[in-house]
């Protein structure tokens, strides 16, 4: 019922995106670098519109925002699905068809990474359904890095050769699924406080990770030790780790390379499909808060005028910068580590890094394909730069997001031919592939403030309005 | 040239000292530009973490990378993510912007009985300067990670919890209008390792704003010193002191310029310490466990995490350093328009000044390029002052006595009001409006602070559009 609601609006958002007018003659081309003249500039017909507005760039951010949260529910719902399956009949097929399930819901999801860090839905939406203050959000509850796994299940004894345990017996114990005693009640309604157990704020039990975690297992290599140089391999969870007395007959659990309790599984199996519906739940409200004229965020967003092109611009800039030139790429460049990695269980970092880049490119060009394959557009950051005077600066930013989805590209394809992030990053970070996609991404970055300085959008940050706070 | 702030603090002190009246300086542009050349470009509507104007792409690139550390959780050991992991045994919080945040203060602890995380509890002694708590160790920490095995004897368990009070003290300006304080009590309950030493006190102290923080450990020691007046040789009535502490990595005696009490000489230190007893991380400047040796399940669990070397390599630590060193000082806000200037100049008149030192110009020789020589608007001296009995938490902390605290600065004081739902000022934060603050001030505070109690209505707003702006 929700979905076809869903379904509705998106589709009414295709509308509100067409803004274009007859178009004005083009201007002339600026010379060409080789010294040859450039094209002179056509006379504009179906191109870009002389009449986009801020508010008409504002509105079609904000309809993507619905379309990308809308997908991540739908790919997040298929995973549950897919749980399901796996706990009602767990085989090595159904494992690997729910991990399929995992990599296709995190497609859409990352793409959204762009509309954090700007005081959105994702990062202050309160429980009560209000905009509360930044922090406040679902986000960490959905996305947070990293898992500390050893809270929620059994560990190796021995990660990259680091450890003082020397087997099983000696590991130690303590974690949710098998402390039976502290953890009673695995219902989505308790685990969704697990992310702050012990009162403290952060303590990641949930979220894409968790399950990610609870169907991988640890990235060690692919003879399950935890010694010796990461393999290419991601983490070898058995299925045999969800195997019930009611689903196959016998008792024939395990725990990794060890035979467990009965109990132990039955309690992985539900912990797994009570973090896959909190994980649903936090979707469905985020993509509840941007529904078109009905959402708590989507109206005031769509209201905001260049207050809310300044939240579109500086999410872009935080995600390519700090975020992930910064934390999820330069990291491994400044310090050599070797598991500093985001999707440390299934290896799938290299899409995390694609997809980021890709979600700030969507922002720029106001054109989103969703997972059904249809396409949500309208007026664009780049229509507006060049309606208000300013389209070699808007080429200048076009082509810095395609430098970085090139060299972003690269990454992805090693990933895809047998080199996951995690090895390319042992096999000595100085790599040009590497290097360029933080390099890009920092002039990437530095284009983004000059279109914040060109479209003007400042005046409203600096100005702070203390007179309502003084007193 | 970096002598000028230090030359000009001191005139203003001989002014006080004079008795005449003591007129703010003529205002100077540089004051829009609190952190100099490390001023943040913009001021940000929700939060302080902003690189500083003069850092260059490619560096903060860096601050970035170490933001992320600053905010990322530490997960238990062992975990896939080894960079990540060694989590307490015992500990107070998980990330350093949960008592950070948006470079921040945290988040105020409710009344009853809490376990609180950016209200940190210093263990320290009432009289014998050397005694440690033998079963707590200096720093109470109310949480412990979940994990257990049989072998370690007994369950590991947080320290226990903090029963908070508040009551109000009525109070009256001299034009009639009322005001209330809210007095703090603090009390450790449910203790899980039996009673603290008869010896130690606690002392609460609520983690402080972080910005600028790079600059003031640019500035040469030497301008502490020359604003140095122990014995109150110029007869104002102020007593600045510095607290003599230990460089933990050379061992050199040093002034105390970090910590509500100056307890660490250079913001390495300082954030190595908050790592090692906040967090529960180790590192080259603070080796070890947080556990003492009565506490033997956490010496067990820490064992079990199987780290081998510091749980923050010196590679990290760098990272979070430049983030520490770059994070900006917001520009002032409104300061030129005429309500702010009349605060201005009450803030000179009544001697605030004498403590809350305007200005300083960091060292030339300064390792860092970006901080170095910059003209800065911290307002502080950064010394230890007597803050009357009301402050107190009477215990010892080196040279720091039971009334002594740091003078904090007071630059971005009104965009803290801006990015949080309550705000907290004073050590502890007990105070929750800048005009409460100021209330609070005994001792060698009294002077300025019966000032603003004598002050009439517009002039008492003045100086707080004052501190805003700032």
């Amino acid at each position: 019922m929700k979905k076809s609601l869903l379904a509705v609006l998106v589709a009414s958002t295709f509308i509100l995106g067409a803004c274009s007018d007859d178009g004005d003659d083009g201007i002339d081309g600026i010379n060409g670098v080789d010294g040859v003249d450039g094209v002179a500039g056509s006379d504009g017909t179906d191109g870009v519109s002389s009449f986009v507005t801020v508010d008409d760039v504002v509105a079609t951010n904000a309809n993507i925002a619905f379309a990308m949260y809308s997908d991540s529910l739908f790919t997040a719902q298929e995973l549950m699905t897919a749980l399901e399956t796996l706990v009602a009949n767990p085989s090595e097929a159904t494992l690997a068809a729910a991990r399929e399930a995992w990599l296709a819901s995190r497609e859409p999801y990352v793409q959204t990474e762009a509309y954090r860090f700007r005081g959105g839905p994702i990062d202050a939406l309160l429980d009560d359904g209000t905009i509360g203050e930044d922090g406040e959000g679902p986000e960490g509850r959905i996305n947070a890095w990293p898992l500390g796994e050893a809270l929620i299940d059994y560990v190796a004894v021995e990660v990259d050769g680091d450890s003082e345990a020397t087997s099983s017996e000696t590991a130690v114990t303590g974690n949710i699924i098998s402390n039976t005693t502290d953890f009673p009640d695995l219902s989505p309604t308790v685990v969704a406080t697990f992310n702050e157990l012990d009162g403290d704020e952060r303590n990641v039990g949930t979220g894409y990770h968790a399950i990610e975690f609870l169907l991988w297992g640890q990235d060690l290599n692919a003879d399950g030790s935890g010694s010796g140089e990461r393999d290419a391999t991601a983490g070898q969870r058995p299925a045999s780790d969800y195997f019930t007395a009611s689903t196959t007959g016998v008792n024939t659990c395990t725990s990794g390379d060890v035979a467990a309790a009965d109990e132990i599984c039955e309690r992985r199996g539900e912990y797994l499909l009570s973090v896959a519906q909190v994980l649903v739940d936090d979707l469905q409200a985020v993509a509840n808060a941007w529904a078109p004229e009905v959402g708590v965020h989507y109206t005031e967003f769509v209201q905001g005028g260049d207050t809310s092109l300044a939240l579109i611009l500086e999410g872009m800039g935080r995600l390519s910068f700090g975020e992930l030139a910064g934390e999820r790429i330069n990291i491994a460049l400044r310090t050599d580590s070797q598991e500093d990695e985001h999707s440390c269980f299934s290896d799938n970092t290299h899409r995390d890094i694609f997809l980021d880049a890709q979600s700030v490119q969507i922002m720029y060009t106001g054109s989103y394909t969703r997972v059904d394959g249809s396409v949500v557009e309208g007026a664009s950051i780049n229509d507006l730069l060049v309606v208000e005077g300013e389209p070699e600066l808007a080429n200048t930013m076009r082509a810095a997001l395609e430098a970085t989805m090139a060299s972003a590209t690269v990454i992805d394809t090693l990933a895809n031919t047998g080199t996951p992030f995690d090895v390319l990053i042992q096999e000595g970070i100085t790599q040009p592939n590497v290097v360029a996609v933080i390099v890009n991404l920092v002039e990437q970055t530095d284009v983004i403030e000059q279109v914040i300085d060109a479209l003007n959008v400042t005046t409203n940050d600096i100005r702070q309005d203390t007179e309502e706070n003084l007193g | 040239m970096k002598r000028k702030g230090v030359i000009w603090a001191c005139l203003i002190l001989c002014i006080v000292a004079c008795g005449e009246t003591k007129h703010a300086p003529p205002f100077d542009e540089s004051e829009l530009k609190p952190g100099g050349e490390m001023t943040s470009k913009r001021v940000s509507k929700r939060t302080f973490v902003n690189a500083g104007e003069g850092i260059p792409s490619m560096a903060e690139l860096n601050f970035w990378t170490g933001f992320s550390l600053f905010r990322d959780p530490w997960v238990t050991a062992p975990s896939t993510t080894k960079d990540r992991d060694g989590l307490g045994p015992l500990f107070n919080t998980r990330s350093c912007i949960s008592c950070h945040l948006d470079g921040a203060r945290g988040n105020a602890e409710n009344e009853g009985i809490v376990l609180p995380s950016a209200l940190i509890i210093r263990l320290n002694p009432f009289e014998d300067r050397n005694l440690v708590d033998p079963v707590y160790g200096g720093q109470f920490q109310p949480r412990a990670i979940p994990l257990q095995h049989a072998s370690w004897g007994a369950k590991l368990l947080g320290e226990g919890k903090l029963k908070l009070s508040y009551s109000e003290i009525e109070g009256a300006y001299a034009d009639g209008e009322k005001y209330s304080l809210r007095k703090p009590s603090y009390e450790l309950v449910e203790l899980n390792y039996g009673e603290l030493h008869k010896g130690i006190g606690i002392s609460p102290r609520f983690a402080p704003v972080i910005y600028g923080a790079g600059l003031i450990d640019a500035i040469d020691e030497s301008d502490f010193i020359a604003l140095e007046d122990v014995n109150d040789e110029d007869n104002n009535g102020i007593s600045a002191k510095y607290n003599r502490v230990q460089d933990a990595q050379t061992g050199e005696t040093r002034i105390g310029r970090f910590g509500l009490k100056g307890l660490h000489s250079t913001l390495r230190q300082q954030v190595a310490g908050a790592f090692k007893n906040d967090i529960g991380i180790n590192n080259t400047i603070f080796p070890g466990d947080v556990c003492t040796e009565t506490q033997v399940a956490c010496e067990k669990a820490s064992e079990f995490g199987g780290q081998k070397g510091p749980e923050i390599p010196d590679k990290l630590l760098d990272l979070v350093m430049d983030f520490s060193r770059w994070i900006g000082v917001p520009p002032a806000r409104q300061l030129t328009e005429g309500v702010a200037q009349d605060g201005r100049e009450l803030f000179f008149k009544s001697g605030c000044v004498n403590c809350h030192t305007p200005s300083f110009t960091t060292s030339q020789d300064y390792a860092d390029p970006y901080l170095s020589g910059q003209k800065i608007y911290p307002y502080s001296d950064f010394a230890l002052h007597d803050m009357g009995e009301g402050l107190a938490d009477n215990t010892l902390e080196n040279d720091a006595n039971g009334n002594e605290w740091r003078t904090p600065p007071l630059w971005g004081l009104g965009l803290q009001i801006n990015y949080r739902s309550s705000a907290t000022f004073l050590h502890d934060g007990r105070a929750n409006t800048l005009s409460e603050a100021i209330l609070w001030h005994g001792g060698e505070g009294e002077q300025s602070k019966q000032a603003f109690i004598n002050m009439n209505k517009h002039d008492r707003d003045a100086l707080v559009v004052f501190l805003k702006s700032i």
